[in-house]
């Protein structure tokens, strides 16, 4: 005791000089770092946008720099993912646009000069004014994706004169997704029901026991508030789940996790066979169909459409509703369901007597029943390549679960032809399991309504998209915001009329959506592109000005009140550190366009509070208006001084689901579709089978030109990477992802082993991959041959390489050009009826590169 | 200061990289904070070294019976940790709850804690070695380690030993009980003389231990030929070392030797 060992001595802080008189290495410790060092670092409240989920996060900020992003805790599903981790990457990316850029050589050529703002904004703001002044605003669309200025950038546009605000989810979620869901749960076949696409319900993994995930895996495709945060907890709490999927994704989870290698574009087989078990084995609960679901319902066989509706007034929520009633049969007679209630029949043929003639009519569930009798597991053996054993164990297990378990519903999801009949099925499912609001299986998502920012006058003038769903036998289902793709034919067609400017804010229309060579076509075709963007991308080559965006850590932004979640959650993103260069925030940007653009009285009356009090006249207005939570949840939510100082709200866990059908059923016989049908087929529509309420085999294109591929021939299959995000560049040119991403060569292209070897490839070869269509364009990748690829597919992971129009890359560091994105090969395809963009329903052929 | 103690757990893991780039965007943090390395510039660089987790994915079996593993790549912070017990220098030392840390302003870059590490955990670059310092810095000043912090999932979590061994041991028991296969927490337990107990566990299927590269006898040949310098003599290890590399190892050895009978004298 008492004596101070070396060790101890030199703890005391002099280890350098020490070891150095001593003349021997000093056994020192690293450096400490006291709270003193933490106590510099500065947090601001921002939801991130590294994808497009906003996920709230806390950005840490040291020196003046943002040097971390870290969960905002304040929601029970606070959680961030790697690419958030990674923002510093994007912000500090040395190539981003920080200035204006007015074209200097041909389109797509990507030679640019530096403009002033003034330049450019006068640029844009002249051109706009021409067109108004000819009496032309609607020749100029809005194609918006990540805008930075939420609540103005819409109402700018609409204000101009035009009606055509274009989103880009006719390529992703904005399609088949609302059609299939809403015509069970409701809605009108013009819009999206319970809200556009994924936003609308969400999967209940913290206690679902059991999960089918096709279509979309959590950890790829992922939205880590709160999905991400929800699928672990629901796999800590011993959640098992069955990957359908062409691919075994280790971003599903590598344990308590079976695969179903699917042939690609098979997935309606599955779903078929699995539809034909759950009837076989009465894999069903009898009362929960009669009271819940239109299962009852006595269809008149040779309409297709229910033998007899009433319309009777009902109580709901304290308010009188008009419910649309319809004929059931019971043991001893048929009569409207009203009066007989849960003493209905679920199956059978019965007589019913209208003005004298008797009409043969089946229950719903027994059309159903034999709509899809010939689709045996053994027969979706034949189709999907899946074993009929595992397809029966699939349904086992979800009988066993449910309703704790859940059918996922997709994302990215406009694939193939087949895409609608495929999320029809997963919805049909899920309500004849009876999972929809229960504890476990599928509830409706919250949000909080925020006051309006702009009241602008409605524009006579129809949109595009709401000519087409009127004009064009072919898109009957067509979504009203979101139908890019069916812009760019109108930019081909010239109809309704032409358009003659492309306004894209962050949208990348050719990365991100098929058929690249007629996108270029019609982009040039416009008199006028322009890009506002923080990144390059191969839209922004086309663009005559491109004007420098700040990123969401560089910028205020209004209040956001919808999340995918089933709490409603409530929050804001603030600007955490200046924009760099002379890159500025949309607010700016659209007040400067405003100025430049409207008389003096129109902006005053619109832009006005803006101008006096900047970001704070929005955040009131939105702030004042809050609606759609329960009473008892408004008293929770904290003063908006409080949001703006990083606070995230959310309220309590609802287990409900949203129903807006006529019948007020969850309609697994659909009437929308029914009568949809019936006028499809009368009519003789070559499409008309697509909209078949009934259970009924709907193939991809590429299966309906033939059954078997050539030995070289693949079906361009995608996935996302947790580190990618879609076309959106935030990711693309980032040092920090990308060292992970080469780490498990994400960069390549996936095939099967045994195919690949056969064909003579061995890891790592360079391949030329051409669409025998559009032979003309040949991308070259490196190709790794799996066990873990089904042989009919070819895999790459989505937007992580730039593929075929790799143009853009000369303006980045590291972002290497070439690589696969099938989009820039693909042939221009719309799904039949809905529009959508059959992303997946093309082959391609493979040779040595 | 309790022990601290990390855990991943293989199930609710959804292989997002969200704890590696966490890793690799905090320690520029520290490069700008210790170094006046701004993050601006250090985020153009790879900086490979400060990248201390990595996937290393694997493929079994022959399709349609395959999968693939994403085996997780880290310091294992061992009880018995031969990095630090074979630095010459003293560089590595263990820090308050047991986080075993190289100090790069000591290390000399010779390489012999890459030899002695059995899980090939640190690199060495422009003369320095780099591995995981379990964010000591953060662990110290009450905050969890990046990777535990930013983990979506849970499959990372930290704390004192006695709270992550019994989280770890509960949600091994679940999973054994829901998959029936029997899933074991790695290093909870010591693994093997030569690293003993772990301060990074793993909740993994018994069965999945080699797939996922958990070796449950760890050891290095080279390191045990400096084991049999040391007990057997100079005589013996003339014998047994071949190379200049083995010769460098049996210096460096006796060097430390030195190094630590020096200090016994100063007590």
């Amino acid at each position: 005791m008492g004596k101070t060992t070396r060790r101890q001595f030199l703890k005391g802080g002099t280890a350098t000089v020490a070891g150095a008189v001593l003349g021997v290495p000093s056994p020192v410790s690293a450096k400490t770092i006291t709270t003193a060092d933490f106590s510099r670092e500065k947090k601001v409240g921002v939801l991130c946008r590294m994808c497009a989920q906003k996920c709230p996060a806390v950005a840490t900020v040291l020196d003046e720099r943002v040097v971390r992003l870290e969960p905002n805790m304040g929601t029970p599903y606070g959680a961030i993912c790697g690419r958030a981790a990674g923002a510093i990457g994007a912000l500090y990316d040395a190539d981003r646009i920080i200035t204006p850029l007015i074209r200097d050589g041909k389109r797509g050529d990507g030679k640019f000069r530096k403009a002033s703002w003034s330049e450019a904004l006068d640029m844009v703001a002249d051109k706009m004014k021409a067109l108004k002044e000819q009496n032309d605003a609607k020749s100029v669309a809005y194609l918006p994706r990540f805008s930075s200025a939420g609540g103005m950038d819409k109402g700018f546009f609409k204000l101009y004169g035009t009606p055509n605000i274009v989103g880009y989810g006719d390529t992703c979620f904005g399609s088949s997704l609302p059609i299939g869901y809403g015509s069970v749960m409701g809605g009108t076949n013009l819009s999206a029901v319970t809200g556009p696409g994924t936003s609308a319900v969400s999967a209940d993994h913290e206690f679902a026991k059991y999960g089918v995930l096709i279509q979309r895996n959590v950890g790829g495709a992922l939205v880590c508030h709160p999905w991400g945060k929800t699928y672990g907890a629901g796999k800590k709490n011993g959640m098992k789940v069955v990957v359908v999927d062409p691919r075994k994704p280790s971003e599903a989870g590598e344990s308590l996790t079976d695969w179903a290698p699917i042939k690609p574009g098979t997935d309606v087989a599955f779903l078929l066979s699995l539809m034909n078990e759950i009837f076989t084995k009465k894999y069903y609960d009898e009362k929960h169909l009669v009271q819940k679901t239109n299962a009852d319902m006595l269809i008149n066989p040779k309409t297709g459409l229910p033998i007899l509706t009433q319309t009777i007034k009902k109580m709901k929520k304290g308010k009188e509703v008009k419910v649309s009633d319809y004929y059931v049969a019971t043991s001893s007679s048929v009569g409207f369901k009203s009066d007989n209630q849960n003493n209905t029949k679920l199956l059978g043929e019965y007589d019913v007597d209208i003005d004298g003639v008797t009409i043969k009519c089946k229950t719903a569930l027994q059309l159903m029943v034999d709509s899809c009798k010939e689709n045996t597991p053994e027969w979706g053996e034949k189709e999907t390549t899946l074993k009929a054993s595992q397809i029966r164990e699939i349904a086992k297990n979800l009988n066993d679960a449910k309703p704790a378990c859940f059918l996922e519903r997709g994302y990215r999801s406009e694939r193939y032809a087949s895409s609608l009949r495929e999320k029809l099925l997963i919805t049909q499912i899920n309500a004849i399991l009876g999972v929809y609001g229960a504890k476990g299986g599928v509830i409706s998502n919250g949000k909080v309504k925020l006051g309006k920012t702009m009241h602008v006058p409605k524009l006579t003038e129809p949109s595009i998209a709401k000519w087409l769903v009127k004009n064009d036998v072919n898109k009957p289902f067509i979504n009203m915001k979101f139908y890019r793709r069916s812009w760019i034919e109108a930019v081909l067609n010239e109809k309704p009329y032409k358009q003659r400017f492309g306004f894209f804010w962050g949208q990348n229309i050719i990365g991100g959506s098929i058929g690249s060579t007629k996108i270029i076509e019609a982009l040039n075709k416009l008199e006028m592109i322009v890009c506002v963007s923080p990144y390059w991308n191969e839209t922004t080559m086309f663009a005559d000005v491109i004007l420098p965006d700040a990123t969401f850590l560089e910028r205020d932004e209004c209040l956001n009140g919808k999340w995918k979640s089933p709490l409603a959650t409530l929050g804001v993103n603030r600007k955490v550190v200046e924009p760099a260069g002379e890159s500025k925030n949309g607010y700016w940007i659209v007040n400067e366009l405003a100025k430049r653009i409207f008389s003096a009285d129109v902006y005053e009356k619109h832009f006005g509070d803006y101008n006096k009090e900047g970001m704070m006249s929005i955040w009131k207005k939105q702030y004042a208006g809050i609606s759609g939570v329960t009473s008892k949840e408004k008293q929770t939510i904290p003063y908006l001084e409080e949001l703006l100082d990083g606070r995230v709200w959310a309220g309590d866990k609802h287990y409900k689901i949203k129903v807006k059908t006529k019948t007020g059923k969850w309609e697994i016989y659909s009437t929308i579709l029914a009568e949809k049908y019936k006028e499809l087929k009368d009519s003789k529509h070559k499409d008309a089978e697509y909209a078949n309420p009934l259970p009924v085999y709907n193939k991809p294109f590429f299966l309906q030109e033939k059954d078997k591929l050539d030995a070289d021939e693949f079906v361009p299959i995608t996935g996302f990477h947790p580190l990618g995000t879609f076309s959106g560049q935030q990711t693309k040119n980032n040092m920090l992802l990308k060292s992970i991403l080469e780490e498990n060569n994400a960069d390549c292209i996936f095939i099967n082993k045994k195919r690949g070897e056969n064909l003579g490839f061995k890891n790592g070869d360079k391949i030329k991959i051409f669409n025998p269509k559009l032979p003309e364009l040949v991308s070259i990748a490196k190709v790794m041959l799996s066990q873990t690829v089904q042989e009919d597919a070819m895999f790459s992971y989505y937007g992580i390489t730039a593929g075929y129009f790799s143009g853009f890359t000369k303006h980045l560091r590291h972002h290497k050009a070439g690589g696969f994105n099938p989009n820039h090969l693909a042939t221009f395809l719309f799904n039949p009826l809905t529009a959508g963009n059959p992303s997946q329903d093309f082959t391609v052929k493979i040779r040595k590169a | 200061m309790s022990i601290n103690m990390k855990c991943y757990d293989t199930t609710p893991c959804i292989r997002c990289f969200a704890c590696m780039v966490g890793c690799s965007t905090e320690n520029r943090l520290r490069l700008q904070r210790e170094n006046h390395f701004g993050v601006e510039k250090s985020v153009q660089n790879k900086l490979e070294q400060h990248n201390h987790l990595k996937p290393m994915r694997k493929e079994f079996g022959i399709f349609p019976n395959s999968r693939q593993v994403t085996a997780f790549h880290h310091c294992n912070h061992c009880d018995n940790a031969p990095c630090l017990n074979i630095c010459p220098v003293d560089a590595i030392t263990r820090r308050v709850g047991s986080i075993v840390v190289i100090n790069q302003d000591v290390c000399i870059g010779c390489s012999s804690c890459v030899d002695a590490c059995p899980f090939d955990v640190p690199v060495v670059t422009n003369g320095k070695a780099f591995k995981c310092h379990g964010c000591y810095d953060r662990v110290e000043n009450g905050l969890k380690p990046s990777c535990a912090n930013i983990c979506p999932t849970e499959a990372m979590f930290s704390g004192t030993s006695e709270d992550v061994l019994s989280e770890a041991y509960k949600r091994a028991k679940l999973y054994t009980e829901v998959t029936g296969k029997e899933h074991v927490v790695y290093g909870a337990e010591q693994v093997n003389e030569y690293v003993g107990k772990l301060h990074w566990i793993t909740i993994i299927p018994k069965e999945d231990l080699e797939a996922y590269a958990l070796d449950t006898n760890p050891t290095r040949g080279a390191i045990q030929v400096r084991e049999a310098v040391k007990t057997g003599g100079a005589a013996a290890a003339v014998a047994i070392v071949i190379g200049s590399v083995g010769h460098l190892i049996y210096w460096l050895g006796k060097r430390k030797e030195k190094i630590k009978q020096k200090e016994q004298d100063h007590e």
